[in-house]
């Protein structure tokens, strides 16, 4: 197992508002999502995900309610807003940008 | 389970929002939700990560790992969740009020260790904030609350003026005239003053009455309470219908039911049917108790007469007409009129006055002022505090220093001085509640005019809440300055300074000095505004107006028509009244005048007619002070007759009409002439068809402003024009209101019908004309004694702050040899030199402001030299004795026990 890569800061909220996009979750699941989806490439801590959750919450951007999960307990389940939504498309063409930037900068030398 | 509310609320909240607003909606009900029910956050973040544990061990199992060493893995793979938790509760506002609630209480323990500090901190922050919350109460009331009628900025009021004659009455064309503007939606006409006896039920009581057509409620948008009005046909054709208040419903009928056609007797007339009474809060003009039908007279020629002027419009704008096109219109139906009725309406004008004004044009520059005035000693008292803050911030420093070494953050540390200010001005606004009570409270003792219900000087919400938030900004300016310091500061520079022992810091001297200067820059302002206000109340006292207030007793009786119909039964009682009054202990002269200068009712001004005199000058005729005076007038009031003679026993009213007109009356009227046998007409008054001789000249009078020009004043003798509601002079040897008893016992024995009213001494009415200057200076130099205290209580604490640092320097000085003597001397140099760079500042602000309140100054210049000089000077003396105690205890510093200190 490769060493698990460092989230660049700001992209971890990223991840999350794409996660989420899809349908509500709960933070165990999101960790296990952006896991599975990253071929195990990225894997979140609960000491990055839950202070990030709570923080696109209080920005407005997240939402949570209480809801029964697939193991029948109860379970904090986390969707976006509207604004959210909004801030997904943002953030999302800024990734690109900058990753794109990355990358040519990575590839010419 | 609730979904679809969840779903419909936040479509809601989107849609009703916007994105931005729904953004901030959903932030903030994370916070609210923290706020409201904490402990069930609390046990939702714990729920939260315990679900994230129990996922990772049952995943550990599904790997293959035992239940134990599942539980260890997923422990250790977790990580420190206190540090998580704890990053998720700071993203909630709990934290922010659980730490302001620990900053409070620290900072409360803090206070109460030091309680001569707090208790002078929170003083002078209460009468800081009290006299601002008091004055406020009468912005509030006086300036800014709405008076009760429907649409009150549509309201306005129209009066006439010709030459400088301002505020006369229209002819009823002219309502008709302004009716027909399309910017009037409707208009009534109405008196002031008129006074009815009501006899026949209940004891004898002058009643307050108004005259006015029959839509003037209509106008103010108030219906009546019980009733309606009197019907319009009333307003031209003479008639007796009457609305009453409900006051008068009250005390006069005990709230009969069926008082809607009752028939009642006023001034001996009976005939007169009550068709409504109005709500209770209604009050217009001013207090009447009576609204009477406006056709008083039988002659329906009269209602169509330009030359009779008697009565004020009030109208209503249309909807959307301002001020400004309301003058327009109004100014061009003036000069219209001046055209097609040069006999009547030459030199005539319409004055426009929003309602409002009416009420409060007169007070409202003082009110401001004082406003501004009691703001600076805000300002003053803040800048105390926030002083005395500074001196304890700066004994914390090693205090302060420590905590931050140890890992508080700055922001905790600004935070912890913030709440000691919070905590002092939240005292300060208690004790500042408590001094608005009282400071209305002699306020309103203060007015001494009658308000209308709705201008009462009152604490009320606005009050309140103007109270609290200047609170909230005394803590946050007086907070600031500490926690500025802190900001700006490094962290062990203060160890190091401490350790060093030596006297504080350059920096904070100067910022501390800065506050000194600050504060008797403002003191001296405020002296100096004191100084200019009251020398304007007391020039205004020596005016010489004309006539001799000394001891004299002056009342109204109002007669009443029916009973006194003819002049002889006028002059009858007059005689009867005038010659029992003569008898009284102690009074030498009596007389009378219906239109007494200064006195509480003066009549509307009135036009005239001049004998041969061309229609030219006829435009200039100003309007007049009409008198109708009692025997001896001029003598008893001390009114010089300056050419021919005053009346006599030979002015009957058989004998030629004669007429005294004022000085200033007859240098306008017949400038260069003899006006003894001129002759003259006077509208709208008594006889207006007669023509009156002039017999003499008088010298002028200021009739109703101490601080106006003389009136035009005429003069005719009771006895040829006949007087309803004369005041009458009673001058007496002593206090005049020892006889006031007897005197207006007089009249109730002459005429059991008859009541008086407005019974005061004559100095005091006069005194009463300028009561919202005295009452400004009043409230004006209390400012300012308490600016003045207030500076020198910062001076003093600064200085006495200064030689407690330097305790060890002086100690050292005086065991060199140092004369006690030169020490004084420089620590009073040391306070004195902000004093002088605080009244030089503040010299430069009045000389600078001094035009602001020249509007309100009489023969007082606003760089009055006497003011310049003299603030400063009790300034500077007051900062001399507030340094010198310092100064003093410096030099019993024994040096041994001084170097031992540290």
């Amino acid at each position: 197992m490769t060493k698990p890569v460092d989230l660049v800061q700001g992209t971890l909220d990223l991840l999350i508002l794409k996660t989420i996009a899809l349908e509500p979750m709960h933070g165990w699941a999101i960790a296990q999502r952006i896991r599975q989806m990253s071929d195990d490439v990225l894997q979140v801590g609960q000491s990055a995900l839950y202070p990030a959750l709570h923080k696109l919450e209080r920005q407005g951007w997240v939402t949570s309610e209480w809801r029964t999960s697939e193991t029948n307990r109860r379970a904090r389940y986390y969707s976006l807003t509207e604004a959210g939504r909004d801030a997904v498309v943002d953030e999302a063409a800024r990734w690109e940008r900058l990753s794109a930037a990355i990358s040519s900068i990575v590839r010419t030398t | 389970m609730g979904a679809p509310v969840r779903c419909d609320l936040q479509h809601r909240a989107h849609y009703l929002m916007g994105k931005t607003m729904s953004r901030w909606f959903y932030g903030m009900r994370v916070v609210l939700r923290s706020l409201v029910r904490p402990r069930r956050e609390e046990d939702e973040l714990d729920e939260e990560f315990q679900y994230h544990l129990d996922r990772m061990i049952d995943a550990g199992i599904e790997a293959g790992l035992t239940p134990e060493e599942a539980r260890r893995a997923a422990r250790r793979a977790m990580g420190p969740v206190d540090k998580s938790k704890e990053e998720c509760r700071d993203l909630r506002a709990t934290r922010i009020i659980r730490d302001l609630a620990a900053d409070l209480r620290y900072a409360g323990r803090g206070l109460r260790r030091n309680p001569g500090f707090s208790v002078l901190a929170v003083l002078t922050l209460g009468l800081g904030i009290g006299a601002n919350a008091a004055i406020f109460s009468a912005v509030n009331s006086l300036l800014l609350r709405d008076p009760p009628f429907k649409e009150p900025h549509r309201l306005v009021r129209v009066t006439s003026v010709r030459g400088d004659a301002d505020g006369g009455a229209l002819a009823v064309p002219e309502l008709d005239d302004l009716l027909a503007l399309p910017v009037i939606e409707d208009a009534a006409m109405y008196t002031d003053q008129g006074m009815y006896n009501a006899s026949g039920f209940g004891t004898p009581e002058e009643l307050q009455a108004t005259v006015t057509t029959h839509n003037l409620f209509r106008v103010l948008g108030v219906e009546p309470f019980v009733g309606s009005t009197f019907p319009a046909s009333f307003d031209r054709t003479r008639s007796f219908g009457l609305v009453i208040s409900h006051g008068l419903w009250v005390r006069k009928f005990g709230r009969d039911p069926n008082i809607v056609g009752r028939s009642i007797t006023l001034d001996g007339a009976s005939g007169y049917t009550i068709y409504g009474v109005m709500p209770p809060a209604f009050n217009f003009p001013s207090h009447s108790d009576l609204f009477r039908s406006a056709g008083i007279t039988p002659d329906p020629q009269s209602y169509r007469r330009r030359d009779v002027r008697e009565r004020y419009v009030l109208a209503r704008l249309a909807p959307g007409v301002g001020l400004g096109g309301a003058r327009d219109a109004i100014d061009d139906l003036a000069r219209r009129l001046e055209r097609e009725f040069p006999a009547t309406n030459a030199g005539l004008g319409f004055r426009v006055t929003p309602l409002r004004e009416m009420y409060s044009g007169q007070v409202r520059p003082y009110v401001l002022l004082l406003f501004g005035a009691v703001a600076l000693v805000l300002t003053v008292a803040c800048a105390n505090v926030a002083n005395l803050l500074l001196s304890r911030a700066i004994a914390r420093d090693r205090e302060m220093a420590v905590r931050t070494a140890l890992g508080a953050g700055r922001w905790r540390v600004i935070r912890a001085f913030l709440a000691e200010s919070i905590v002092l001005a939240l005292g300060g606004a208690v004790v500042g509640a408590v001094l608005a009570l009282a400071g209305v409270r002699v306020l309103t003792r203060l007015v001494p005019v009658q308000l209308p219900p709705w201008m009462q000087i009152e604490v009320d919400v606005p009050v309140a809440a103007f109270l609290m938030s200047v609170a909230v900004l005394t803590a946050l300016v007086t907070g600031l300055v500490p926690a500025v310091r802190i900001a700006s500061q490094q962290p062990y520079a203060a160890l190091k300074e401490g350790t060093r022992g030596s006297s504080e810091g350059v920096q904070h001297q100067l910022l501390r000095t800065l506050l000194v200067v600050g504060e008797v820059a403002l003191a001296v302002v405020l002296v100096a505004g004191a100084s200019l206000m009251l020398q304007s109340v007391w020039r205004l006292t020596l005016v010489d107006r004309g006539f001799d207030t000394a001891d004299t007793l002056t009342f109204r009786v109002e007669l009443g028509w029916a009973a006194y119909d003819t002049f002889e039964k006028e002059r009858a009682f007059h005689d009867r009244v005038v010659s029992r009054f003569r008898e009284l202990p102690g009074v030498t002269a009596v007389t009378f005048d219906d239109n007494l200068p200064m006195g509480g009712t003066p009549r509307a001004p009135v036009a005239i007619r001049v004998a041969r005199q061309g229609p030219d000058d006829e435009v200039r005729n100003p309007y007049v002070n009409h008198h109708s005076v009692g025997p001896d007038y001029f003598e008893v009031m001390d009114i010089a007759i300056r050419r021919g003679r005053a009346f006599d026993e030979r002015d009957r009213f058989d004998t030629l009409p004669a007429a005294v007109v004022g000085q200033r009356l007859a240098d306008r009227l017949w400038p260069g002439q003899d006006p003894i046998g001129q002759r003259l007409q006077l509208e709208s008054t008594g006889r207006p068809d007669v023509w009156w001789t002039v017999i003499g000249v008088s010298a002028p009078v200021l009739h109703h402003e101490l601080d106006g020009d003389p009136g035009f004043d005429l003069y005719r003798a009771q006895a040829q024009v006949g007087t309803r509601g004369p005041y009458y002079v009673i001058r007496t040897r002593g206090d005049p209101m020892v006889i006031a008893r007897a005197a207006t016992a007089i009249v109730g024995e002459t005429d059991p019908n008859q009541s008086f009213l407005d019974v005061q001494t004559y100095d005091r009415r006069v005194a009463n004309r300028i009561w919202q200057r005295r009452l400004a200076g009043a409230l004006f130099g209390s400012f300012a004694v308490l600016a003045l205290v207030l500076a020198a209580v910062g001076l003093y604490g600064v200085l006495s702050y200064i030689v407690s640092q330097q305790t060890r320097d002086i100690g050292v000085r005086l065991a060199l040899g140092a004369t006690s003597d030169g020490i004084v001397r420089e620590i009073l140099a040391r306070g004195l030199r902000p004093a002088i760079a605080g009244v030089a500042v503040g010299l430069g602000l009045v000389v600078a402001c001094g035009r602001l309140i020249a509007g309100m100054l009489y023969e007082v210049s606003p760089v009055d030299p006497m003011t310049l000089v003299l603030a400063p000077t009790f300034l500077l003396a007051t900062a001399a004795l507030a340094c010198y105690v310092p100064a003093r205890r410096a030099t019993r510093v024994d040096p041994i026990v001084a170097l031992r200190t540290e």
